[in-house]
């Protein structure tokens, strides 16, 4: 490993090792030692409801990164390569694009309730903008010669979709995907802390209404631990799927 | 006697205000190797891409004499004209249009000694062996027509005196009709039948047509009288 990697991991240890000496001497009922949020997040680990308040929230937001996948490629494949779609709808794209998703909240809540499609909803909206936005760069930044190398072949519309423009725009998707997919987690988290139910979101601000603060570090712990997980495969699949343009560059 | 295979009839172009082609008119015959000649900016590539349907002309005609005629147009950009996320196979048979183009792919790519690396992705092939490719590509489609935009532009002189030698014998093992878009009037001399300079004004164009027996030496072309006097009318 490089030595200059390792600083990084070097103070994590070291900010974890002050949580632990801080807590030991400190009289903060909240804040208990880095050992016990540990002990209590292997423990946890082992029951069925803890894994399954993980697996739900990992689930909506999967699903809402999945569904806002599905809808914004080909529409942002639509905007890029035509400019009356672009033009139809870029300024509505403008318009939402920076409003805190968490603003659309109360109206979600309005509308579909507190259930899972709120839930969804939210995620989903909130997830769709950097795919948009990064799949119409990526398609409007094809290299020319790709696109006039399909006239020259003559490439039919299928040819010329499946062949070029999806895999030239591909590292610009994938961008868009990974952030995403942090947006997606932070929705997830954020929705179940507003409406509750379940999720590790819940779990979390329940651990906090009842004093059980080793479980609400758990899981936050567990966040944290999720999230560079799922960020490791996510750059391992990016790295499978478009091999080609880590190689050529 | 040669059939002519396109014509150029009074072609114009402008781009904005600038006039860049003024009323062309040549002739193409078939199996002819063509070079076009010119200073920067006096429409060479808009001519190939006239000629390939890119764009429209003006004004004129560009007559392929009621034929359908394949062109296939190999760009100067030979780093980018292979899809890099395709090997070189996949990248042949991309353009393949039938399983008997398919079937041919690996004759093609042993004709430019390519055969070995079909597996490879472009990125992974030097700058000459990725055009080799290109144009092994381009031959798959048994083009009536191939237009070549400075297709050695970038490419050492070494390679690039054994891609010519290569496109040399290509052209006459498949009887191809080439026009081919470049700077170097050696590369010219030693290619074509007849080489063509574009102008600006009113004379618009000057040819000449090139005795291939005073030329099949390329160490004669730079002291020969045709390579002077080309050089002098390019001012180079």
């Amino acid at each position: 490993m490089n030595i200059k990697k390792t600083y990084g991991y070097i103070l994590i240890i070291t900010l974890l090792l002050l949580w632990e000496i801080g807590a030991r001497y400190s009289s903060y009922a909240y804040l208990p030692a880095f050992s016990t949020a540990l002990k209590t997040l292997i423990e946890g680990l082992q029951t069925l409801s803890f894994l399954n308040q993980i697996f739900i929230s990992l689930f909506h937001a999967f699903c809402g990164l999945f569904i806002a996948t599905l809808i914004m490629v080909p529409l942002g494949i639509l905007m890029g390569r035509n400019d009356f779609i672009f033009n139809l709808l870029f300024p509505l794209v403008e318009f939402f694009r920076p409003m805190p998703s968490a603003a659309i909240i109360p109206i979600a809540i309005l509308f579909l309730g507190i259930g899972y499609e709120m839930k969804l909803f939210v995620i989903t909206f909130g997830s769709t903008w950097s795919i948009l936005l990064n799949t119409i760069t990526g398609v409007r930044s094809i290299e020319p010669v790709y696109l006039k190398t399909a006239k020259v072949f003559q490439f039919n519309l299928k040819k010329r979709l499946f062949n070029v423009i999806i895999p030239a725009a591909l590292p610009s998707i994938f961008t868009g995907m990974r952030i995403s997919l942090a947006i997606s987690l932070i929705l997830t988290i954020t929705v179940e802390m507003i409406v509750g139910g379940n999720g590790i979101g819940y779990y979390i601000l329940d651990s906090e209404r009842s004093f059980h603060f080793p479980e609400m570090y758990a899981g936050l712990l567990a966040l944290g631990i999720l999230g560079v997980i799922i960020n490791k495969l996510f750059q391992l699949t990016e790295k499978k799927v478009i091999h080609w343009h880590y190689g050529q560059n | 006697m040669k059939t002519t295979l396109l014509s150029l009839i009074n072609v114009s172009k402008s781009f904005n205000t600038q006039v860049v082609i003024n009323n062309l008119s040549i002739d193409i015959l078939k199996n002819e190797f063509i070079s076009i000649l010119g200073q920067s900016g006096v429409g060479k590539s808009t001519l190939l891409n006239l000629v390939f349907g890119f764009i429209k002309p003006d004004k004129g005609v560009i007559s392929f004499h009621n034929h359908e005629i394949n062109k296939v147009l190999i760009f100067q950009e030979y780093n980018k004209s292979l899809f890099p996320w395709f090997t070189v196979y996949e990248n042949m048979k991309l353009v393949a249009t039938s399983q008997e183009e398919i079937d041919k792919i690996d004759f093609y790519l042993e004709l430019v000694n390519l055969i070995s690396h079909k597996e490879k992705y472009p990125w992974q092939l030097s700058g000459g062996m990725q055009q080799r490719v290109a144009i092994a590509r381009s031959l798959l489609v048994q083009p009536d027509l191939l237009l070549m935009d400075e297709p050695f532009g970038s490419i050492d002189h070494q390679l690039k005196s054994e891609l010519e030698d290569e496109l040399k014998d290509l052209r006459l093992k498949f009887n191809l009709t080439i026009m081919f878009v470049t700077h170097d009037i050696e590369s010219a001399i030693y290619l074509s039948d007849r080489i063509i300079i574009l102008k600006n004004g009113i004379e618009n164009f000057e040819e000449f047509r090139i005795d291939k027996s005073l030329f099949s030496d390329k160490n004669s072309i730079k002291q020969s009288t045709l390579y002077k006097s080309l050089k002098s009318k390019l001012k180079v």
